[in-house]
């Protein structure tokens, strides 16, 4: 763990009763001093509590994701929520019609900040097979997107493997800027 | 209860008393984006109306626009949770339209993913339903058991559930080798697996609680309500596709039919849980039969009808030029129309096809087993307490892809 | 349970029921399929739900087909499956279009007679625009309430772009939780 925002310091011995900061023995220390920024990060990362929220097909293989074979918990993120208010996560699985498009709208608006979107399959991010009168032409004309997931549907390793991706972006910063507006507007001006 | 109490649930009953709640699209208890809208009398359901479309793709309309081969692929993502059910109803409405017969081996092969995608069916509504109704542990065992079955799948269509496996005349390619022993392990310990789920519901007093008496309905209003399947068998009317009007040489099989008569949510249960035993007894069966059967026999001998097989495209040019035909113009049916159903797992499925003699169907119309049952959920709500509406769902078994295509 | 019929012998039985109302029939593919006039398909299917010998009590399905450019344009499907025998019908009539978005083309509703084609029913007004005359409920079913056009006509536009610009057909914030609006 070689980050720049955090620094080691030997904890005061027992032994000893001189200042610890004079005590300089790196190796053999257990307070961490780092940003606040980055301990939240390392706490979002570990701990996305998803959505639990199907549209189609892919929602059957993020269900078989969480289940036995494929245990989602070994990432930290098993714990699917059904309330918008409680979870960070929202995984987009499966095509997207305009009549959900308002409710996944309001869904997105009703977590609270940081979230996190992961667009999971060719329908959610652009329609795939199906460039019909009905389907949204990716998910991200509603909603902004921070990892699209390619795949029909994507099996549960590629969605761990978009998760671990996330992971990445939000433990080094790079995710999303959570306040971000969405690329298409509902009003379609 | 009192009568007291009596007065008082009258006096709530009038106009403008009723609690009115929205349930859904975003639900977990409504198996996808199913949304209904339910007037409640204190814990009672008084008037339920479901809203249906969120999941609307247009697979129909997009049907016009591709051509017969290419469709195979929209279908499979109808009923998700039997992908090769949709591929095989389409491909028998299209047989029939041409009119061809399809060699043995390709029939039990048929049979064979046929009974599969039933019990991956079912297991899938077993997790789920047992999960709605407050049994997590079995949605554990029933997740463990499809992933065998997803195992097979990947092995003979190369992809975990859309392999678009079933083609005209046949299948795709024959079963690679080794599929005997894959399908014949996974039946070995199927029976037990079951027994098992068996052992942690079927006499749980609190699952008795919540699935008996639950959701009944009629048997005249259930022929009414034009359902099929499980659900017709669990208010005592003994009908089944595969017996009846049997398709893929089912005639050739021995199975039973389970039937119960009570009409609720348990006959319904167990109706689904003795399917298991008679999908394994069937998949057995066609695996002996298909011992017997040719090798490399799975499509049929309608040659414009076939893709050449890819040694002989390089062979001549006949062959070369057909290749390239089939796969851009796609073949071209006769001029006529022609409906095909198959007993999928929640009921009947079936394609109605009208061709115009070009490479792109005029119209196809899809039965889905879902949209026709899910129709009767508002009769089967009604007086039932609100957390019952939970085990309703779950008991008629839906899938949105197939109710909103 | 009763034998199962080839589609001579049931187009036989119909033909009896019917009378002069039968006016096509074909039997291609062993299916036996009908064609009836449009106004008497209520009095057409309640014969067949009825008759002796027929007993088709179960609608599979209702659908439409699309002929454009010929006339009449509209084909009504129903299928009809008898739980005894396991004899299937299908009973088709034929709609000319009003040529008028303000005036569908109508025929009577059969949602008394089987349970099952009020939605069926729906379907067809929503992706068809088929008024059916008598419906307890006749509204979209599929699309939003404020959709434009009826997609499953062979003149609407398979990828839509025409009819919608980008968010156009979305629901309104406050209409999409009107719980009122059954």
């Amino acid at each position: 763990m070689t980050n720049p925002d955090t620094r080691l310091i030997n904890a005061p011995s027992n032994t000893d009763a001189r200042p610890y900061i004079d005590n300089w023995n790196p190796g053999d220390s257990s307070i961490l001093m780092t940003k606040l920024d980055w301990m939240l990060r390392i706490a979002q990362t570990n701990s996305l509590w998803p959505l639990a929220f199907g549209l189609a097909c892919c929602a059957i293989e993020m269900m078989a994701s969480s289940a036995s074979r494929f245990d989602q918990s070994r990432y930290g993120s098993e714990v699917f929520r059904a309330s918008p208010r409680q979870a960070d996560l929202m995984i987009v699985p499966g095509r997207l019609s305009w009549k959900m498009a308002p409710v996944i709208r309001e869904l997105y608006e009703q977590m609270p900040h940081p979230k996190w979107v992961i667009s999971m399959g060719a329908c959610a991010s652009c329609g795939g097979v199906f460039q019909t009168y009905s389907i949204v032409p990716g998910v991200d004309h509603i909603i902004p997107v921070d990892l699209y997931i390619p795949g029909c549907p994507p099996r549960p390793e590629a969605l761990q493997d978009g998760l671990i991706k996330l992971q990445n972006k939000i433990r080094t910063g790079r995710a999303m800027n959570p306040k971000a507006e969405p690329s298409g507007r509902m009003d379609g001006k | 209860m009192s009568m007291d109490l009596q007065n008082l649930t009258i006096e709530q009953n009038e106009p403008g008393k009723l609690m009115v709640i929205n349930m859904g699209p975003q639900h977990p208890s409504t198996h996808g984006v199913l949304r209904l809208v339910l007037e409640l009398d204190g814990e009672r359901v008084m008037n339920c109306t479901p809203h249906i479309g969120y999941l609307h793709t247009g697979i129909e309309k997009l049907s016009e626009h591709h051509n017969y081969t290419q469709n195979i692929t929209h279908y499979c993502r109808m009923d998700y949770l039997a992908p090769m059910n949709n591929e095989l109803a389409y491909c028998l409405a299209v047989e029939k339209l041409i009119g061809g017969e399809i060699p043995a081996r390709a029939s039990y092969i048929r049979v064979i993913m046929h009974e599969i995608s039933r019990c991956m069916s079912h297991l899938l509504w077993i997790a789920t339903h047992a999960l709605d109704i407050g049994a997590s542990t079995a949605f554990m065992y029933g997740a463990t058991e499809r992933e065998k079955l997803l195992d097979i799948y990947e092995f003979v269509g190369g992809q975990r559930m859309m392999t678009s496996y079933i083609r005209i005349g046949g299948c795709k390619e024959d079963v690679p080798d080794g599929f005997d022993e894959m399908v014949r392990k996974w039946a070995d310990n199927f029976g037990k697996e079951i027994d098992r789920l068996h052992g942690l519901l079927t006499k749980n007093p609190i699952w008795l609680e919540r699935t008996r008496g639950i959701g009944y309905m009629s048997r005249e209003r259930s022929i009414s309500f034009g359902m099929m399947g499980p659900l017709l068998r669990a208010v005592g009317v003994d009908a089944d596709l595969r017996r009846d009007r049997p398709y893929c040489r089912y005639e050739e099989f021995e199975f039973d039919v389970p039937v119960e008569q009570e009409g609720d949510v348990y006959a319904r249960y167990l109706v689904r849980m003795e399917e298991f035993y008679q999908a394994r007894r069937i998949v057995l069966q066609a695996l002996d039969k298909l011992k017997e059967t040719e090798a490399d026999t799975h499509m049929w001998n309608l040659r414009e009808f076939t893709p050449p097989k890819r040694a002989d495209i390089y062979k001549d040019i006949e062959r070369n030029i057909h290749h390239f035909k089939y796969w851009t113009e796609g073949i071209k049916p006769p001029a006529g129309e022609a409906y095909a159903s198959i007993e999928s797992g929640k009921g009947e499925l079936g394609f109605y096809v009208v061709s115009d003699g070009s490479a792109k169907p005029l119209r196809v119309k899809v039965r889905g087993a879902s949209f026709v049952n899910l129709a009767a959920l508002p009769e089967m709500c009604e007086g039932e307490l609100i957390a019952d509406v939970v085990a309703v769902i779950g008991a008629i078994d839906i899938v949105l892809g197939e109710v909103d295509r | 349970m009763a034998e199962l019929k080839t589609a001579e012998q049931l187009l036989e039985l119909a033909g009896i029921a019917l009378g002069s109302l039968l006016l096509e029939s074909s039997t291609a593919a062993d299916d036996l399929s009908i064609l009836v006039p449009a106004n008497s398909i209520r009095d057409v299917l309640t014969t067949l739900r009825d008759a002796d010998g027929l007993k088709f009590d179960l609608m599979s399905y209702m659908t439409v087909v699309d002929y454009t450019p010929q006339e009449p344009r509209f084909e009504l499907v129903y299928d009809l499956y008898s739980v005894d025998s396991a004899n299937r019908i299908r009973v088709r009539c034929r709609l000319a279009d009003s040529g008028s978005e303000d005036k569908l083309p109508e025929i009577d509703s059969v949602s008394e007679v089987f349970a099952t084609a009020d939605w069926h029913e729906r379907e067809a007004y929503d992706l068809f625009g088929i008024h059916f005359r008598g419906h307890p409920n006749l509204r979209r079913i599929l699309l939003p309430e404020n959709w434009d056009g009826h997609p499953l006509r062979r003149d609407y536009p398979y990828d839509g772009k025409p009819a919608w610009k980008l968010g156009a057909s979305v629901a309104e914030p406050d209409a999409k939780f009107d719980i009122l609006d059954n």
